[in-house]
């Protein structure tokens, strides 16, 4: 049986309008849980509250209402160990391995980083030993260590931003759209990284995207999210084969196949179906 | 997307000294060698430069005193040589003061409670409006002239500018990805600071530091100039041009020689610092 | 909803009906600091783009698909192109600045990625749009109606009011279709449009790419289309071009193509997407290795390094486009001949 190990319950997060105007509520009551060993997709266009959310998970921003449970603790009213244990244990993968990364620290700072502040006691041989060990499962060498980002491409700084947050053996990998800002064979590299880690390290991944077709290549589980509220939950095979509200629909409707005589089936299709 | 890409990848981020053009690779040669005569001045200097020799005063350029002697019959050259400590090292003591004092505040402020913030900039902002000159030159009358008030009134007035650049600069970087990322890794303020938001801001600083040294130069030899700053008969060369100028018909080269020192000293320090600007702000660090 | 047309999937150019017919391109840009030394960012490239065609130009960061677009109106100052732009009967490489401007906008428009810079914050909608115009010598007020006109016909609602609004009031959207109309409004015969979607939603994306496939329908306004996404290819173009490190690799139909596509770095770019319409079993069949970087280029076929089939012959020579015996299409592999089909599941 899968146990809960990330609870979000009624979270809300309203921010004050640039100009004049009504507050806009980034997030308004958004519920979920994320089972242990399972991928779960947070899908939505510009706006939908996804950023938000996962800014809340982390803390970096504080959410007006809601819960965060992490393994049986309230993450926002926990203590300085429990904190401290949810940041060793749940990761961030951000979007844009270009800004994610430190310019100034080698490969071997940026990775071994974690292991400074969270096990400051093993030695420096030790930590170099781990951080050697994560790059070389995300396919990286002990030769890239002392290395700086603007060195490598794209896909290598998301495979060394991938280490980084693996490095402390996470039990919860949050992914903010991390292949979107890469090239199509890249991206299809990283998505298949991100799948043997996730197979052989049993991790729980929150996998945020917009891209519908990335996430069916990952996700067991959709939550589709629109103007900062779920409109629809539910299964891959649910979500994909039998949208139930209109905005999941138009939205599979709108994503384009790379096969001319499917994307006219696939349009016709979910035309019928409205 | 692609033009991008080519556009970084067209350029050079290097520091290379043969592909610099002429003007910047003379203002760096100039800076060498203005601190290459602060560190071996004194030894090159032919002859004493406190010297006092009145049988020898006013003599003009030539074989036995190159530029000539003052009104004391003191060796011009040694005197320029020598005085190049007090006043570079002393404009490099005051601006260094300065952006140490200015960073150091701009980080503190930008860990500090919002309305700690807010209260530090208006201090900086109210600073800045009194005119440097004359504060300095209050300063360093209450405290006595000397070299070291004049340094003293100089960090004063210049740390406001430099905290204002400097929290400027951190206020973007702390916005970053990479600054989050850390963030939410757990660091501790110290290590935040040190290791991601200051690499990533200070550039803006140095260049600024670079380019100050040529105005602090021209502000320390106007403090010994008026008489608040170093004090005859030190070897200072605002204090030269000061003693000098009594006898600038009759003996120019004693007040014209430390003056165009000082001149060159300033442009040299200007151009560096602008040709420094050019290169990291025309650089990404991605 | 859009029908595909019935054109020619011909890569060649001889049947001289080609209203874009570039030939040999190449684009070179100065390395900054590097005395006189330039980088050749585009190789030999030829396209045709025959009148109302849609021709979609692919490629992955690098590839200078970009690069090309820009190049056709000479957009860069810096570059040096070579080779032959021929349109209407003219070499846009050999026009002087002043003929090309009047070429510029009103023959060829173009539309870029992002909307947000394209569009002059301080002016109004309709000023920018009346811009266009007035600058060739139509009056003012003419020219704002239309402005108007060419909104109206982009879906924009309540034109009349829009036209004094500024491009900060406007989503991404929006402003991409105001981006549409600066393009349109001078009844172009050829527009390009570089990503014109990548910046945006997805179903913001499908409108925007419908309204283009409409209004060159309507007018029979010819589309070259720079994109890096396939199902984009295939939704929206007659005919494709893919590029890899500065060359065009393969040129067909978009059916032909989609069907079976032949030199090995358009398969593996296939199989790379992944689709909606699909679930994976098992791993992305994917490309190994990175784009090259345009300033070392491989030896030989650029591609070999990433590529599972090479031989001998591919690291020295670099392979020419030919077109491939019994089909319409081109493509640029010393191994494309023997293989067939393997490749679509």
């Amino acid at each position: 049986m899968s146990r809960t190990l990330l609870a979000v319950d009624g979270l809300g997060k309203t921010f004050a309008s640039r100009d004049r105007g009504e507050p806009v509520k980034a997030v308004d009551d958004v519920s979920f849980t994320l089972d242990q060993g399972e991928t779960l997709g947070l899908v939505g266009e510009s706006g939908s509250g996804k950023s938000t959310i996962t800014r809340c998970l982390v803390g970096l921003e504080r959410p007006d209402t809601g819960t965060v449970t992490y393994d049986g603790f309230d993450v926002l009213r926990a203590g300085r160990d429990e904190r401290r244990r949810f940041r060793r244990e749940v990761q961030l993968v951000f979007q844009n391995p270009y800004a994610s990364l430190n310019p100034r620290m080698t490969v071997e700072d940026l990775v071994g980083e974690q292991l400074l502040v969270h096990q400051g006691r093993r030695s420096r041989e030790g930590r170099r030993e781990r951080v050697v060990e994560v790059l070389e499962m995300v396919g990286l060498t002990g030769a890239h260590l002392p290395r700086y980002p603007a060195q490598f491409s794209g896909g290598q700084r998301q495979r060394i931003a991938i280490a980084r947050a693996l490095v402390s053996e996470p039990k919860v990998l949050i992914c903010d759209e991390p292949v979107s800002a890469l090239d199509v064979s890249v991206q299809a590299q990283v998505i298949n990284l991100l799948r043997a880690m996730r197979r052989e390290l049993g991790l729980t991944v929150l996998f945020i995207a917009h891209d519908l077709a990335v996430v069916r290549q990952l996700c067991d589980r959709l939550l589709v999210l629109k103007d900062g509220r779920v409109v629809e939950e539910g299964s891959r095979e649910q979500v994909y084969g039998a949208p139930a509200h209109e905005y999941t629909r138009a939205l599979l409707a709108a994503v384009p196949i790379p096969d001319p005589a499917a994307d006219r089936a696939r349009r016709r299709h979910y035309q019928e179906s409205r | 997307m692609t033009s991008m890409t080519t556009s970084a990848l067209l350029r050079r981020p290097v520091l290379r000294l043969r592909r610099m053009p002429k003007l910047d690779r003379a203002a760096f040669a100039m800076v060498g060698l203005l601190l290459l005569t602060v560190a071996f001045g004194p030894l090159l200097a032919p002859y004493d430069p406190y010297h006092v020799d009145l049988g020898q005063a006013m003599l003009p350029p030539g074989a036995e005193h190159w530029l000539g002697t003052d009104s004391s019959g003191r060796d011009v050259l040694s005197r320029v040589l020598y005085g190049a400590r007090p006043t570079i090292l002393g404009s490099l003591c005051a601006v260094g003061l300065s952006a140490l004092i200015g960073v150091t505040v701009a980080s503190l402020a930008a860990l500090a409670p919002r309305w700690v913030d807010d209260a530090i900039m208006r201090i900086c902002d109210i600073a800045l409006s009194l005119p440097i000159m004359v504060m300095a030159l209050g300063i360093s009358v209450a405290l006595g002239p000397s070299l070291r008030s004049a340094i003293i009134a100089m960090v004063l007035s210049w740390w406001p500018s430099f905290t204002r650049l400097a929290r400027a600069e951190i206020r973007t970087t702390m916005t970053s990805t990479y600054v989050e990322s850390a963030v939410i890794t757990g660091v501790s303020r110290w290590r935040l600071m040190t290791r991601h938001v200051l690499p990533n801001s200070l550039d803006s600083v140095y260049v600024q530091v670079t380019l100050e040294i040529g105005g602090a130069t021209l502000i320390m030899a106007g403090l010994s100039f008026i008489g608040a700053g170093a004090q005859p008969p030190s070897a200072e060369w605002g204090a030269m041009v000061e003693s000098g100028s009594r006898f600038l018909t009759s003996a120019w080269w004693t007040a014209v020689v430390p003056g165009a020192v000082i001149t060159l000293t300033a442009l040299a320090f200007a151009l560096a610092g602008d040709a420094l600007r050019a290169r990291t702000s025309g650089r990404e660090v991605m | 909803m859009r029908t595909p047309r019935n054109t020619p999937a011909s890569d060649s150019s001889a049947d001289g009906e080609a209203l874009l017919d570039v030939r040999g391109l190449s684009v070179d840009f100065p390395v900054a600091g590097g005395r006189g030394r330039t980088l050749r960012i585009v190789r030999e490239l030829d396209l045709t783009v025959a009148p109302g065609e849609r021709v979609a130009l692919v490629g992955e960061s690098g590839s200078g698909k970009s690069v090309t677009a820009r190049a056709l109106l000479r957009l860069d100052r810096h570059a040096v192109i070579g080779g032959q732009i021929l349109f209407e009967g003219r070499d846009l490489v050999t026009l002087t600045e002043r003929e090309l401007r009047r070429i510029r906008g009103t023959r060829i428009a173009m539309v870029l990625q992002d909307p947000q810079t394209t569009l002059n914050p301080v002016l109004s909608i309709g000023d920018q749009l009346a811009e266009t115009l007035t600058i060739r010598g139509v009056p003012r007020k003419a020219a704002l109606v239309r402005a108007r006109e060419a909104l109206d016909r982009l879906g924009v609602a309540r034109a009349g009011e829009r036209l004094r609004a500024y491009p900060h009031e406007f989503s991404g959207g929006m402003r991409q279709r105001v981006c549409l109309a600066m393009a349109i409004i001078g009844d172009p015969a050829v527009l390009i449009a570089d990503e014109p979607t990548t910046a945006l939603d997805v179903r913001v994306q499908q409108q925007v790419l419908e309204l283009i496939d409409e209004l060159a329908a309507e007018s029979g306004m010819a589309v070259l289309l720079i994109t890096h996404d396939l199902g984009v290819v295939a939704g929206y173009a007659d005919r494709v071009a893919v590029m890899y490190a500065g060359r065009k690799i393969e040129g067909s139909g978009v059916e032909d193509f989609f069907a079976a596509p032949r030199h090995p770095y358009a398969q593996g770019l296939l199989r790379s997407v992944p689709r909606v319409d699909r679930d994976v079993s098992t791993d992305l069949d994917l490309i190994p290795g990175t784009p090259p970087n345009p300033a070392e280029p491989p030896s030989g076929c650029a591609f070999h390094p990433r590529c599972d089939r090479w031989v001998e012959r591919c690291l020295t020579e670099i392979p020419e486009l030919r077109v491939l015996q019994d089909e319409e299409r081109a493509v640029a592999c010393h191994r494309a001949l023997p293989e067939r089909e393997e490749v679509v599941a």
